[in-house]
């Protein structure tokens, strides 16, 4: 077996200027995008005899990149039977308008680092996923170190997660899914429910 | 309200026939939250059964929860807390009330859970056709501290 940093080599060498229309996903989102066309017409026309239309409530992009981004990589992933973060990590372009929809792989070197020389987190991702999905061999280390934004934030959860695991008697999993609320009909509400969006 | 039997009616010990009720079974196993209905006819002939799941700690709070426990609905067995479940409509949704005590209850001395899976839809129609959402339209959800 081949190792990380050479696999995904190998497969950003394959699909170096390829380029994938990416119409199925365009139509899904083409709703949305003219509905809010709709509305920028609407401040436009009414911009100079009241401010309801240009609030920050309609002016918001309505269709997020991480959704479009996800739609497109889940077909690739598929695809070419790879996991889908390695998408994230390789240098690419996607370009979803009304006269054209195609992701592109472009011809860069790949980015495994952050400018510090810490590994980004899509590369710990990617390699995380390529060793589930059997690509790599099982006692292959990850050579890179994570930035301390990361390590904060996995050492923070980690905390959480046992403390759970402690307190109730959870395995890990149990302790995880309990946290996140998973599976559960019932679930505690969280302060993230308040819609902060309405009128 | 049911076709149930005066002699049911008496045995379950139902003292007005003519208003529905929950009740939830004291241990449904796990993280498993029992929930039995007396009203009109839902997916029993007494009213609407269903289990759902619960956090943990929510199902160990009913386990050890100390109260008068009654009749199954639909046996002889005394395992069944009255009194203990109520469901409120917000303008915003639906939330369940839990009143059994708890370390980890999230409101003052009670679970105030949401209603977060398609299957809550069951129980959410049987409580309406019944009139056991009460309305507080007014306010919204309370979304805890979590």
């Amino acid at each position: 077996m081949v190792s990380f940093l050479d696999e995904v080599q190998m497969f950003h060498n394959k699909l170096k200027g390829e380029q994938y229309d990416i119409n199925d996903e365009f139509k899904i989102i083409k709703p949305l995008l003219d509905a809010h066309g709709d509305i920028l017409k609407y401040a436009q026309q009414t911009a100079h005899i009241h401010s309801f239309w240009c609030s920050d409530f309609f002016m918001t992009t309505p269709v997020a990149r991480c959704v479009v981004t996800h739609l497109v990589f889940e077909k690739l992933s598929k695809l070419h039977d790879k996991p889908i973060t390695w998408f994230y990590l390789l240098p690419h372009k996607i370009v979803i308008d009304t006269a054209y929809q195609k992701v592109i792989f472009v011809n860069e070197d790949i980015k495994f680092l952050d400018d510090e020389g810490y590994a980004k987190p899509v590369t710990k991702a990617a390699f995380h996923d390529a060793l589930a999905q059997g690509i790599i061999p099982e006692d292959e280390e990850f050579l890179f170190q994570d930035d301390p934004d990361s390590l904060e934030f996995l050492t923070h959860t980690k905390e959480v997660i046992q403390q759970i695991s402690d307190s109730l008697g959870l395995s890990i999993e149990d302790a995880v899914k309990h946290l996140t609320g998973e599976n559960f009909d019932f679930t505690f509400p969280h302060e993230s429910d308040k819609n902060d969006d309405s009128l | 309200m049911n076709e149930m039997t005066d002699e049911y009616i008496q045995e379950k010990e139902i003292e007005n026939d003519s208003k529905a009720f929950l009740q939830v079974r004291q241990d449904a196993g796990g993280n498993m939250l029992h929930l039995q209905g007396f009203g009109t006819e839902g997916n029993r002939d007494y009213g609407f059964a269903y289990r759902y799941t619960v956090p943990l700690v929510v199902a160990d709070a009913i386990r050890d929860y100390i109260g008068d426990r009654y009749l199954s609905l639909a046996s002889d067995q005394r395992i069944y807390f009255r009194n203990v479940i109520k469901l409120y409509r917000h303008h915003d949704g639906i939330q369940i009330h839990i009143d059994v005590p708890s370390v980890h209850n999230n409101k003052d001395d009670i679970f105030v859970l949401d209603l977060s899976s398609p299957l809550c839809t069951n129980l959410i129609t049987w409580a309406d056709e019944n009139d056991l959402l009460v309305d507080v339209h007014k306010d919204g959800k309370y979304t805890g501290d979590n």
